[in-house]
């Protein structure tokens, strides 16, 4: 059953439903902000049809609810106003039948989930108040049914109160005849006395009133008292009872409640009756609406660490996809309901008391990837909205084969507003990876703006990051400086948890925008700085790093800037022994963005450079797997240049027999947009015809994407645009228009290497 | 308050007349005026003249004639009054609590003994949920103060001065709420402790300060738990005043407890109940008789029904029959106890303790089953109350 929240939001109504939310106009929920007959409604003298009783806006979500669903959930969330606690949603009409039985209405639904729904003490009080001189006697044979005690009379009522562990009573019953009035005790007694119950002593999880209340609802207010006083379910009426009617739907309730059946549904079925329109159809529901006797059946009805628990069980073993499903639902619902927005999100699926999964550690995400993936479909708009961006990220870094998948999700998704601030970092990144910089770049700007002039937060730093990256790709280093500047300056200032591993992210930025700027030697102290770094870390703040990625970067740039240089022996040496094992490695080789990739393109490059016969001979084993790499959806960029420097090597020689084709590796090149890089690689093989043509490419591509970055000035402070750009066309072309042989010192001092 | 102020003459004419509104009372030919009041006020020639008194008075013409100024005493008499009475608006009955009794009202209505002025008596605890209440009577007139009078000084808390001036300790009471009017006086927590500290050392201390017996001013003095208080001296003897006036409050505390009393008499509701069940106990086990800290009427009263469970009466107020049984062994028997007939509670197979409510406004009886729901014995419980 859909649920259709309602809840205050800064003196405004929201409304949200799984797949979209929104903001009422008016804090009533009539249209014109009348109060109905609705007395005249109850008995059957008007006929109010649910369009014109209600705002068009909640008119339109709960019809389109009701012809998709054959039941709805209302939940009226307990800050909202009398006025509309007291609405009878129930009791107008659709398409000519009334909504009872299938609109279920929760009034004072509070927002925080329940610590269980289930009851474990079955025994049931009933509080007899009925008098003994009635003529009509409803409510006999009670104390037959199974668990239950019924104690007549009040001065018997209040000792039961204060004499009981009242937590082990799973349904407390009053019946009496209502005092119907506004003001003082709800019930009256045989002698006329009124009375009501004792809270000093707590109230169990679960009441029922069975009385007469008034059309102005007594008793709902009444109702609030005990949910206030401890009470986690009301059951009470709005108007009179028929005290036969009463007496049958207790009975029935009662049986009910005992085989186990959740409240809610209890309820709704006995609203479906025409019979019951003097008993069942006047019971309102206040509070949790999911509680039942027993072990809870769905994932709804578990508490938050119960939910929680059982996702990570999920994660870790399988076995309850739905209750990684119902998380997810969860906590969108949560982050709406707590701040309006899906900010918090990723933060609360990733905290110990969700899925326990730290930002980075791959092991822990992959498990999620591999679990969420075949779930992404079923989860609800909202869900997906914050959902798809994460799992676009988490396959980023650990599998690239399903990148392209959420690339499309998240496109269908982003018509949709909402989206959270940090999730544009992960929308900038997905199509970051894909070389769509265009879309990567758009996504930047959007999240840009989304932050609204907040800084030093985390997802300013990762927008930061993330631009930087483009930069660096697009040769853009002089805008890349100012953006390192602005994102070392906020660095300093951020002091969440997460800050060091936003300084070692920083680093490796800043080597790499180094080399585009033609110094490899800054860039070799940063890697080497940052690996320092990285194999200081405590293991518990690792996230399984180990230093190998910054080693692969070590020993690239040393073998572009002097394949002679000791540190360069040295690095390769290291790699080598990384790579000693090509069976065990290839064997357990992640599918996303894996260190081994990146250590093999190093050695690739320092066995042409430094013509290391040795490192040839280490990287043959893994030609084969090479290929195989090449014909899936990986990043093609790491394999694909080491391919390309294994044939630079080979250029004179016999090839190995497993290597790919340099024109395999080229293909996937192009496809994955790596225009800067061929034209680059093609300058190394001398052809010339092809450097040039990628070399437009490449620049045709950086014009689309300036459309977008000349927007981020307001924030970076860019300045000459067209002037910084033209500039770094003029240098690209110098070096790769010419028909003059490039070295790769040429490349290298002109930033133009591969990376 | 000097000594002997007021005169003893005095103290007993105003307690051993009778009271203005039993003289209205036999003036306005009130029909339910006890007739043995009747008898003796109108045999009593001084009493009858005041019942003619009474008729003049009525048709005299009552108009406010202003006299001299009121001395400074009583100014102040009614000023402490006056801030007692708005410190006790929302007083509540309790151990240190001083109460007005005005009429002597029992159990079953007013009693036949007339009170004619009002009687004050500091309460010390309840004894009993029905609403007997012990403590001490309280005497106005300070002046007769002995060593076991507890002089009530103006720090001791909140009272009305004109009613109580000393806790007389030598003369403890019974009080049934019926017959409190109203709150006129508390003491504070640590006074009450002073008060029973005194009251102790008079049950407990033999009476041997004879050396400074005789009337005299109250003065201070600590008690053995080192409480600080402030009594008179001992009394001298059959001729001293104090002695007279001790025979008068005596008398009066025995007016006042006469209620009480009654009450005490009456059998509640729920014995002919419990008799049910005492008919019905294979053996019946002595109570525990006072457990630490529990007052009389907590006391336990055992048995064992149907060699399977231990009963036990547990009551916590008068309304309401707690009867609390204790499965004994491992069967698996069940107890139902119906109402006029209809199942009300029920001690499951399961359940290893049960406490039924009862109250008395039904017939009610148990029905003893085997695990098989087999019946094995049945009690009808209300039989012996109503015979």
């Amino acid at each position: 059953m859909t649920a259709c929240w309602l809840w205050a939001e800064k003196g405004l109504i929201r409304w949200w439903t799984p797949n979209a939310t929104g903001l009422l106009n008016s804090d009533h929920p009539h249209p014109n902000g009348m109060p109905g007959d609705w007395a005249g409604l109850r008995n059957g003298l008007m006929r109010n049809a649910l369009r014109h009783a209600l705002q068009p806006e909640l008119v339109e979500i709960l019809e389109s609810a009701l012809i998709r669903e054959t039941s709805l959930r209302l939940k009226l969330a307990g800050d909202l106003p009398a006025v509309w606690q007291h609405y009878p949603f129930e009791w107008l009409r659709f398409q000519g039948s009334p909504l009872q039985g299938r609109l279920f209405v929760e009034r004072y639904a509070p927002l925080q989930s329940p610590d269980g729904c289930s009851f474990d003490g079955r025994r049931i009080a009933i509080l007899n108040l009925w008098p003994d001189q009635e003529k009509v006697q409803p409510f006999g044979g009670l104390g037959l049914l199974p668990d239950v005690d019924v104690y007549f009379g009040a001065d018997v009522a209040g000792d039961f109160m204060a004499g009981n562990d009242l937590t082990r009573i799973s349904l407390l019953v009053i019946i009496s005849h209502g005092s119907e009035s506004d003001n003082g005790p709800p019930f009256r007694l045989g002698n006329g006395a009124t009375w009501e119950l004792p809270l000093q002593y707590g109230l169990p999880r679960l009441v029922l009133v069975v009385a007469c209340g008034n059309e102005q609802g007594n008793l709902i207010g009444y109702g609030k008292t005990l949910l206030m006083r401890g009470a986690q379910t009301v059951i009470a009426p709005i108007g009179r009872l028929d005290a036969e009617s009463a007496g049958r739907f207790l009975h029935d309730f009662l049986i009910n409640w005992l085989n186990g059946i959740r409240i809610d549904q209890i309820l709704l079925e006995q609203q479906g009756q025409a019979e019951n329109t003097h008993a069942g159809w006047r019971f309102c529901l206040l509070g949790h609406g999911l509680c039942r006797l027993g072990e809870p059946c769905s994932a709804e009805e578990w508490s938050d660490a119960r939910l929680a628990e059982t996702a990570r069980g999920h994660i870790a073993l399988g076995g309850c996809p739905e209750a990684l499903l119902a998380l997810i639902e969860r906590i969108t619902l949560h982050c709406h309901q707590e701040s309006g927005t899906l900010e918090s999100a990723e933060n609360y699926l990733r905290d110990p008391a969700g899925l326990a999964i730290p930002y980075g550690h791959a092991d822990q995400e992959l498990k999620l990837l591999i679990k969420l993936d075949p779930l992404i479909d079923r989860l609800p708009v909202l869900s997906a909205r914050w959902a798809c961006p994460l799992m676009g990220a988490l396959c980023e870094a650990h599998n690239h084969h399903r990148l392209a998948r959420y690339d499309r999700l998240c496109r269908e998704r982003d018509q949709f507003t909402e989206t959270p601030a940090w999730a544009y970092h992960y929308l900038s990144k997905i199509p970051y990876r894909l070389g769509q910089y265009t879309e990567s770049a758009r996504n930047l700007l959007a999240g840009f703006q989304r932050l609204d002039g907040s800084c030093s937060s985390a997802e300013s730093i990762r927008l930061l990051g993330q631009l930087l990256n483009l930069l660096v790709d697009l040769n853009l280093g002089p805008f890349g400086m100012i953006v390192s500047r602005h994102l070392r300056t906020q660095l300093n200032r951020y002091t969440g948890a997460d800050s060091e591993k936003l300084h070692l992210n920083a680093l490796d930025r800043d080597a790499r925008l180094s080399l585009r700027r033609g110094d490899p030697n800054n860039a070799l102290e940063l890697f080497s700085t940052k690996r320092r770094k990285v194999q200081n870390l405590p293991d518990a703040y690792r996230d399984g790093q180990t230093g190998t990625r910054e080693l692969a970067w070590l020993l690239y740039t040393a073998s572009w800037n002097n394949p002679r240089s000791s540190e360069g022996l040295h690095y390769a040496e290291q790699v080598k022994q990384a790579l000693e094992n090509p069976s065990r490695l290839i064997t357990n080789m992640p599918k996303g963005n894996a260190d081994p990739v990146y250590l093999m393109r190093a050695l690739a490059l320092w066995c042409w450079c430094a013509n290391d016969r040795d490192a040839a001979e280490q990287l043959v084993p893994y030609a084969r797997f090479w290929r195989t790499w090449l014909d899936t959806d990986q990043d093609p960029g790491p394999i694909g240049f080491a391919v390309w420097f294994m044939h630079l090597y080979y250029r004179d020689q016999c090839l190995p027999p497993d290597l790919p084709r340099c024109e395999k590796a080229e293909v996937k090149l192009y496809l994955g947009n790596y225009f800067l890089e061929l034209a680059a690689l093609s300058a190394l093989s001398g052809h010339h015809e092809k450097t040039r043509e990628y070399l437009y490419r490449f620049q045709a591509a950086r014009y689309d994407v300036l459309e977008y970055l000349e927007k981020l000035s307001p924030w970076l402070g860019f300045e000459n645009w067209l002037a910084v750009t033209q500039q770094q066309m003029r240098s690209e072309s110098g070096l790769l228009d010419q028909r003059s042989p490039v070295t790769p010192g040429l490349l290298l001092a002109k930033g133009l290497l591969p990376l | 308050m000097k000594p002997g102020k007021p005169s003893l003459a005095q103290i007993e004419a105003d307690w051993f007349r009778p009271s203005d509104r039993l003289i209205s009372r036999i003036s306005n030919d009130d029909p339910d005026t006890p007739p043995e009041l009747r008898f003796a006020v109108e045999n009593n020639p001084e009493f009858k003249m005041c019942i003619q008194e009474s008729y003049e008075t009525e048709t005299e013409d009552s108009g406010y004639s202003p006299g001299r100024a009121p001395p400074e005493y009583l100014l102040n008499l009614a000023d402490r009054r006056h801030t007692a009475q708005e410190s006790l608006k929302n007083a509540t009955l309790k151990p240190g609590a001083m109460v007005a009794i005005d009429r002597l009202i029992g159990p079953s209505g007013e009693l036949s003994i007339d009170l004619p002025k009002t009687a004050v008596v500091l309460l010390d605890g309840i004894e009993h949920p029905s609403g007997i209440w012990y403590g001490w009577m309280v005497g106005a007139e300070a002046g007769y103060a002995t060593n076991w009078d507890y002089v009530l000084l103006e720090e001791d808390g909140h009272f009305d001065p004109s009613l109580a001036g000393m806790a007389q300790l030598w003369n403890p009471v019974r009080v049934y709420v019926k017959s409190i009017a109203r709150i006129v006086g508390e003491i504070s927590n640590d006074r009450l402790q002073a008060v029973r500290a005194l009251a102790a050392e008079f049950l407990t201390r033999p009476d041997n300060c004879e050396a400074y017996a005789g009337p005299g001013a109250a003065g201070p003095r600590r008690t053995l738990h080192g409480y600080k208080v402030v009594t008179g001296k001992p009394v001298r003897g059959q001729s001293d005043p104090r002695w007279r006036y001790q025979e008068i409050y005596l008398a009066v505390k025995s007016a006042v407890g006469e209620p009480a009393k009654a009450a005490m008499a009456l059998k509640p509701w729920w014995e002919a109940i419990w008799a049910g069940f005492q008919n019905s106990f294979t053996s019946e086990e002595p109570a525990m008789a006072y457990a630490m800290g529990e007052t009389p009427h907590e006391s336990l009263r055992e048995g064992i029904l149907a060699d399977r469970f231990r009963v036990g009466l547990d009551n916590r107020i008068d309304k309401v029959m707690r009867v609390r049984f204790t499965r004994i062994g491992d069967h698996r028997s069940t107890i139902r106890l119906l109402r006029n007939g209809e199942v009300s509670q029920t001690m499951a197979a399961d359940d290893r303790n049960k406490i039924f409510l009862l109250d008395d406004s039904g017939r009610f009886s148990l029905e003893i089953s085997d695990a098989e729901g087999n019946l094995l014995d049945q009690l009808d419980l209300t039989e012996t109350g109503e015979d």
